[in-house]
């Protein structure tokens, strides 16, 4: 993970952030947010969201200070989860977004997706399966009479 | 030097202009269409590439005013509760649109005499019935034979796989003894017309890959360029209508690729902008006998706006659907709800439109907007909980005219080329809220005895404003219309327009195929009257 604006402090505080809002899952085999090139998707489609991570980190840091006398970064991962569940029932529109663009970049990773059962992926050369339905089914509308006003 | 005159001159290059180009190119008279937009190139299209889902918010998104292309021009919806969307480029709207192709039926004809609101168009189902089919042909549409909703017709393709979601909505509906149908699609099941099938890239309404969808660049201007003396200029967007001292057009004011004003004038004019575009040049067009706007006297330009409106409601299953896969706007739909009754408190009707679940991204981020897929421990299960086993409702209202819902000009608002934008005032009427309230229910209903163990509902859908109609509407009366019954201006007598401006009212369905049937019907009047209309 590297980024053009965000200092090695900051991306282990991202870092932790993004772990906690998509966490690795060992049974299904899943990666955590933090093991996902996401600084790539953001420098490509949200570049100007990277300065507002940097700002708030700053911010995320003061009130660590305050709250826990230390800065984020040295937060043990109980305080870390309380301050940002603390942030998530407050509605703070920063994690909301950041949540928002985690998830949008997750679901977009050749690792997730293969994962999660999309084994395909763009440009879809031999496209997806449907299956046609039965149309028996049908039966009982064909017995309908006219549905339709006749004018 | 002497100027160019064409014979027919061809506004916009969507879905109408497409259909009558096609028809009017037997004549054998110099056509040229001007687009503003670009011809697309499929391999741009965002199912291309990994990023898909983005792309298809940012370049590809439905809105002009988010999308903002060099070719777009910015609309003031500030007053309005839908926002309007719309694509510019050879193949217009329905480079973006789901496909999804029911055709208006014999009663949106008669709302004046079966319900006594709005008005009578002066031509009826029956006058549009043969146009239907031959643009059934001419685009490529799929579907299935027998509907007891609809007049009876065949389609040339056999439906688009519903798969497991339709069986499962299907048989709610059946419960429930409700009607519905596999929907008439504008998407090719078969290889067809020299254009390969379908292969369930599934996100159609951001530009199709393969070709499969009959947007009307591949299904009709292809064919339509190869025929002698038709011609497509884009990036030409049109200023104004010129128009001489005895009230008859002489051509247009465009800018062309790089910017310069042009003059091309033209033996008859034909305007095909949509909904929103057509009114916003008409309004342009300023001269000694249209202090108004052109085709004005009525004062019906830009007046009549009418949307659908529309709800939404999901319902989620236990099983596995897979119906994340799939044309995404077009599955099933139920006519249930279509006629007037009026127990249910309003005139007219809707349509429940079962439309395929979302895609990953979708899933995710509308699941934390609405607290049911947190970030944290919980995270992966309840994702699992919703991909691949939702069925999407939407509930299509009919929208009846009202002149207070208008498209005006923008005072200070204004495109690249300096041409005022339009501005929208649109709000919901009582009878809208009604309906749409009572969709909404209904839709509930259905997934619940489709199974559905939870479900979801939104409307108004804001970001709906897919269909633009109502804006230089169709009559007898020119006190009360734009066009005659030929779509014929009643003030400009070589003046046509062929879009969905043209309907009186909006009927409760997807209205592409609507205003396709139009334009062949006006085109095919252009051709056994054309004597008299150059005379």
């Amino acid at each position: 993970m590297s980024s053009k604006t965000l200092n090695k402090d900051q991306l282990l505080c991202l870092n932790r952030i993004l772990k906690l809002i998509i966490p690795s899952d060992k049974h299904k085999n899943l990666p955590g947010a933090d093991g996902i090139n996401i600084f790539d998707f953001l420098e490509k489609y949200y570049p100007d969201f990277i300065k507002i991570i940097s700002n708030e980190l700053e911010n995320l840091n003061d009130l660590s200070k305050k709250r826990y006398s230390c800065s984020f970064k040295e937060l043990s991962e109980s305080n870390t989860l309380s301050l940002c569940e603390d942030l998530h029932q407050e509605n703070n529109e920063f994690l909301n977004e950041l949540t928002l663009i985690t998830y949008e970049c997750y679901y977009q990773s050749d690792e997730v997706l293969e994962k999660i059962g999309i084994t395909r992926k763009p440009p879809f050369p031999e496209g997806n399966k449907v299956l046609s339905g039965n149309l028996e089914i049908l039966n009982p509308v064909r017995k309908m009479r006219t549905k339709y006003i006749d004018v | 030097m002497k100027e160019d005159i064409v014979d027919i001159l061809v506004i916009g290059a969507g879905a109408s202009s497409a259909a009558a180009v096609h028809n009017l190119s037997s004549l054998g008279v110099n056509i040229l269409c001007l687009e503003q937009g670009d011809w697309m190139n499929t391999n741009d299209y965002p199912s291309n590439f990994k990023d898909w889902q983005t792309i298809r918010n940012h370049q590809f998104n439905q809105s002009p005013n988010i999308r903002k292309r060099d070719t777009d021009y910015p609309i003031n919806e500030k007053d309005s509760e839908i926002e309007v969307a719309n694509f510019n480029g050879v193949g217009g709207g329905t480079i973006l649109y789901s496909g999804h192709f029911p055709r208006m039926k014999p009663s949106d004809f008669y709302v004046k005499t079966l319900d006594g609101v709005a008005e009578d168009w002066p031509i009826n189902y029956k006058t549009l019935e043969p146009y239907f089919a031959q643009n059934d042909i001419n685009m490529g549409v799929s579907g299935l034979k027998g509907d007891p909703a609809i007049p009876f017709h065949e389609l040339p393709l056999p439906p688009i796989a519903m798969g497991r979601m339709g069986e499962v909505i299907g048989q709610g509906f059946n419960k429930l003894g409700w009607h519905w149908w596999p929907s008439d699609t504008a998407i090719i099941s078969e290889d067809y017309a020299g254009r390969a099938k379908c292969i369930n890239l599934s996100p159609c309404n951001s530009g199709c890959t393969q070709g499969a969808k009959s947007s009307v660049d591949v299904a009709y201007w292809h064919k339509n360029l190869r025929k002698r003396g038709v011609e497509l200029k884009t990036r030409c967007r049109v200023r104004e209508i010129l128009v001489d001292e005895s009230d008859r057009a002489k051509g247009v004011i465009y800018y062309d690729e790089n910017g310069s004003e042009c003059r091309q004038l033209a033996e008859m004019v034909i305007l095909a902008c949509n909904g929103i575009g057509t009114p916003r040049i008409l309004l342009n067009s300023i001269s000694k006998n249209f202090p108004d706007g052109l085709s004005n006297r009525s004062g019906m330009v830009g007046k009549n706006l009418m949307f659908h409106p529309w709800g939404r409601v999901e319902g989620t299953f236990e099983e596995m659907l897979h119906s994340h896969l799939g044309p995404q706007g077009s599955c099933v739909l139920s006519h249930e709800f279509y006629e007037t009754d009026q127990r249910r408190g309003f005139l007219r009707g809707y349509t429940l439109q079962v439309v395929r679940g979302q895609p990953p991204v979708n899933i995710a981020k509308d699941g934390f907007l609405r607290g049911t897929i947190p970030w944290g421990t919980h995270h992966h299960d309840s994702f699992q909980k919703y991909y691949g086993k939702q069925i999407q409702i939407e509930v299509c209202c009919e929208d009846l005219p009202e002149t207070s819902n208008t498209v005006t000009l923008d005072s200070n608002l204004k495109d690249c080329h300096g041409i005022p934008a339009p501005k929208i005032y649109y709000k919901l009427s009582d009878n809208s809220e009604k309906m749409l309230g009572h969709g909404i229910e209904q839709a509930k209903i259905a997934l619940k005895e489709a199974g559905a163990i939870e479900i979801f509902s939104h409307g108004q859908v804001r970001e709906s404003g897919w269909h633009n109609m109502g804006t230089a509407r169709m009559g007898l009366d020119p006190n009360q219309s734009v066009v005659n019954e030929w779509g014929q201006s009643h003030d400009v007598k070589n003046l046509f327009i062929i879009d969905g401006s043209i309907f009186v009212t909006s009927g409760a369905v997807n209205p592409t195929t609507t205003i396709q049937a139009l334009a062949l019907y006006v085109s095919e009047q252009i051709k056994n009257n054309i004597t008299n209309i150059f005379a």
